[in-house]
């Protein structure tokens, strides 16, 4: 994948919105176009870009608990309805 | 009706259960920590064309940081959160080495890593808030 498709890939996540991916992909953006127009020196920008897999990592666990949370909201009900019926 | 809300437990298997009620409460000091790093974070973006400021307020925040990774640690069943907090602690101490090294540090940078502090912290935030009390 060169730097286009890179640039193309994050605007297309960018675009789609999701509210957790968008700002990842929005903050991957602006440390390309930093890097490019030489805001930011080589030490910078590694550090910078162990920032998106650092934001990956948090969406991912952050992902998992919110599914455990709506299974959980799933049990609390289903164990409600059956009270009424049981 | 009854046979279908029977079924529908007993399709749940034990450890779905289990591990879907062993999800951690609700917690005042973490959600109160995380939105503290959420708004700090804001903050200090204002301020990188400052560098003595954005010194201080890397080690500001990279306290704040650690003290919700080592608060989180102990926490019952908390292993998402502190894997979490890990990450946006990781992300605070990078901040500080660039600071501690000496080396210039630019204001870009600095933009940036208070920005993903914030970005983070968001992410996390509306978790915690929604844990059951």
């Amino acid at each position: 994948m060169n730097l286009d498709q890179v640039k193309a890939t994050l605007t297309q996540i960018i675009q789609h919105g999701d509210p957790n991916f968008a700002p990842a992909a929005q903050f991957c953006m602006q440390v390309v176009q930093a890097a490019e127009s030489g805001q930011m020196n080589n030490d910078e920008i590694k550090e910078t870009l162990l920032d998106v897999q650092r934001q990956i990592n948090i969406i991912n666990d952050m992902g998992g608990l919110q599914l455990k949370e709506n299974l959980n909201l799933c049990i609390n009900a289903l164990i409600t309805i059956a009270g009424f019926v049981l | 009706m009854k046979t279908i809300a029977l079924a529908l437990i007993v399709m749940l298997s034990g450890c779905t259960i289990a591990d879907s009620y062993l999800l951690g409460k609700f917690d005042n000091n973490e959600y109160m920590l995380v939105t503290q790093i959420r708004t700090d974070s804001a903050k200090a973006i204002r301020s990188c064309d400052n560098a003595a400021a954005s010194a201080a307020n890397a080690e500001a925040i990279a306290d704040k940081t650690q003290l919700l990774e080592n608060y989180s640690e102990k926490l019952q069943h908390n292993d998402d959160v502190y894997n979490a907090s890990k990450s946006l602690n990781e992300i605070a101490q990078g901040l500080v080495r660039q600071y501690q090294s000496g080396k210039p540090v630019s204001a870009m940078f600095c933009k940036l890593k208070f920005g993903s502090l914030q970005n983070s912290a968001i992410t996390i935030q509306p978790i915690i808030g929604k844990r059951p009390r």
